[in-house]
């Protein structure tokens, strides 16, 4: 408590505040601008922190990633279109009750349990990150490298509709991780006597170019006029009555708990989370008809949900180095830009940079509330940018993003390349989540096997009979047959009611 | 004979696509098998990209069986029930323009070492501005002074405070 205490003093000064309260703000306005989303501008915002002191570039990221998640209330609610797949869920019931004229009533909610979600994801990971690195020391090569598979099992499983096209982004991602020189023992691999791909695919605009080209060649297409409603945004209190917040704990404390489990299990993420704890606050309600008609519940389940997702996806990055979704990839570039590995080892050791972490996610977390709940007007205006303005200066800034990662166009040209890639993958529903995570996961599982068959003399055989490995080695197994299972289950019926 | 190689690749386009990507991991699969190693093991350098490729081979092979599937599904349904090859004007256009933004964005940063960050910069964002934007409603002098202010707002911040060396190219700057 007292080392927590000292971490959240040495981010009270007024320069990493400001930069709290800038990136607060940058990504509330990405997260409530549909199409650019908070991911975007941490990568964007990535090359600045190249030359601050780690407190302050992870105070930066970490609320940019923050104002980026709760962003996208905003536009569900107002524009019927989430900022941010993590705010899917609240359009069901956040735009109806706009429509019914409890817009304010509908922003103050969702605020206030983004709030709440916040910090009962940052709790959980305060109290279960300590435990899990404990566990993690005894963890060896082959329990990593198990781990990493069973984390590239549940990505691509739960990315997209077709399991076997998850698979391939998955394959895809794997592929573009082996450019460069091979871990361990350092051979040149794929790089067709390009000096640039010596090194890899850099991962910064590799991340970058992924979605935002997506986006620009998105805004080609033709699409309706947004329309934003013309209704009283005013929020009065926290929008709601006491009797509410009581009604509503509840279901608080369930999708707080379903967001902050989705967000420890790696590749799954806020996109989920929202719409599972709507479902179950529908399936658990005394009134689910009156779901997607505009009531307080939907905008409560599934803000909840998603912002506790980002405490939960900061665990096995903290205690296992293993990234869980895009943020977390590119915050483990971060350490790995300042020196740091981030693992068991590191959390033993770096407990001042640790609770530091924890402390600015808990500051992050209440400027994000504060500025969305003062400063809702500025946010429905950002809602009427010109998207077709705003587009390409967005690309010119990933163009600059990228050029630092190394000071060198190459790096310019990688984020093209991801960016068509991409967008090409994307026209044939092919989903650009598990391309990502097969990207930063695949040299980490290739690291840990390859180091675990160099220890076995060849044998696989460990990685099975050691108990923590081989039991996620079967959990990978199990998962990936109950996925296709469950995927040919679906298209049978699929057929069956076209018939 | 235009219309009918058309209606093939609306049928078949998921089938088609597996089989691009099938075409990409055998190509990889077989560079795999020329990566250069000092000493052979069974899990060298080789190792990982020959699984993968397999692996996404294979993967591949299942899903052009599905589209296949799925498009004489499709081609039955639209023969019975008559349908056309339906493109739509504006999806004809944003077609064009998806490709043209694409070529833009590749000619920008060709251009970007010889002109220099703020004059290509410049470039691209008028002429990628003009794509996105509805004809009839264009404001080009508007768009010209973002493009210039943008540009040069983006190098001299960089420049001076990140110490990005961003190429100045014809500017003396």
């Amino acid at each position: 408590m007292q080392l927590f205490l000292s971490s959240l003093a040495q981010i009270m000064t007024p320069m990493i505040l400001l930069y709290i309260l800038l990136g607060v703000v940058m990504g509330l306005v990405f997260g409530a601008i549909p199409g650019l989303t908070g991911t975007m501008a941490i990568a964007l915002c990535l090359p600045l922190t190249f030359g601050m002191e780690p407190t302050m570039a992870f105070a930066l990221l970490i609320a940019l990633y923050i104002g980026g998640i709760s962003g996208g209330l905003v536009s569900a609610i107002l524009i019927n279109i989430p900022g941010t797949p993590s705010s899917v869920a609240t359009t069901f019931d956040g735009a109806p009750m706009a429509r019914n004229g409890q817009a304010g009533k509908a922003l103050g909610a969702g605020t206030f349990y983004s709030l709440v979600g916040n910090i009962f994801g940052i709790a959980v990971m305060i109290f279960v990150a300590p435990m899990l690195a404990q566990v993690a020391l005894k963890f060896g090569v082959y329990e990593y490298t198990a781990v990493s598979l069973f984390a590239l099992s549940l990505v691509s499983g739960l990315a997209g509709k077709s399991v076997t096209k998850g698979l391939v982004s998955c394959a895809v991602g794997m592929l573009l991780g082996c450019f460069g020189a091979a871990p361990i023992d350092g051979y040149a691999r794929f790089t067709f006597g390009i000096s640039g791909l010596e090194a890899g695919f850099a991962s910064v605009p590799a991340l970058v170019g992924l979605y935002a080209l997506k986006e620009l060649l998105a805004e080609a297409k033709p699409s309706g006029k947004v329309n934003i409603l013309d209704v009283d945004t005013h929020i009065k209190g926290l929008g709601f009555s006491k009797k509410e917040f009581v009604c509503q704990i509840p279901n608080m404390i369930r999708s707080a708990l379903i967001g902050a489990w989705i967000g420890i299990l790696p590749g799954i993420g806020g996109a989920t989370a929202n719409i599972m704890a709507y479902g179950i606050a529908k399936k658990r309600s005394k009134y689910p008809e009156k779901f997607g008609t505009g009531i307080i519940d939907g905008v409560v389940a599934s803000e909840t949900a998603n912002n506790a997702t980002i405490g939960g996806a900061m665990i096995p990055l903290l205690t296992l180095g293993i990234p869980g979704d895009a943020v977390t990839a590119i915050l483990l570039g971060t350490f790995t830009i300042h020196g740091l590995q981030p693992g068991p080892l590191f959390f033993s050791q770096n407990y001042d940079l640790i609770y530091t972490i924890f402390a600015a996610m808990i500051v992050a977390s209440v400027v994000t509330f504060l500025v969305q709940l003062f400063g809702m007007r500025g946010f429905i205006k950002v809602l009427k940018l010109p998207k077709h303005i705003l587009l390409p200066i967005v690309i010119v800034l990933c163009v600059v993003g990228s050029f630092g990662v190394n000071n060198r166009l190459f790096d310019a040209w990688v984020l093209i390349i991801f960016g068509l890639i991409g967008y090409i993958m994307s026209k044939f529903d092919y989903p650009l989540a598990p391309i990502i995570l097969g990207f930063i996961l695949g040299p980490i599982t290739e690291t840990y096997m390859r180091r675990g068959l160099q220890l076995s003399k060849g044998s696989f055989l460990p990685f099975l009979t050691r108990p923590i490995s081989g039991v996620f080695i079967v959990l990978t197994v199990v998962f990936i047959a109950l996925t296709i299972i469950s995927s040919i289950r679906k298209s049978k019926r699929a057929e069956a009611t076209n018939l | 004979m235009k219309d009918s190689i058309l209606r093939l690749l609306h049928w078949y386009r998921d089938a088609l696509a597996a089989a691009v990507l099938l075409l990409i991991f055998a190509f990889f699969l077989s560079s795999s098998r020329h990566i250069q190693v000092m000493i052979a093991s069974s899990v060298d350098a080789k190792f990982f990209p020959i699984v993968i490729c397999t692996f996404g081979i294979i993967l591949c092979a299942v899903n052009v069986a599905a589209g296949v599937v799925r498009g004489n599904k499709l081609r039955r349904k639209e023969i019975e029930e008559a349908i056309g090859p339906n493109v739509s004007p504006e999806e004809k256009s944003a077609a064009i323009k998806s490709v043209l933004s694409i070529v833009s964005i590749i000619v920008y940063l060709v251009l970007i070492e010889p002109l220099g960050f703020v004059i290509a910069s410049a470039l691209y964002l008028f002429v990628q501005i003009m794509l996105l934007s509805e004809r009839g409603k264009r404001n080009p002098i508007l768009y010209v002074v973002i493009a210039v202010v943008v540009s040069a707002a983006c190098y001299l911040f960089f420049r001076n405070v990140f110490y990005l060396m961003l190429p100045s190219g014809l500017l003396p700057l």
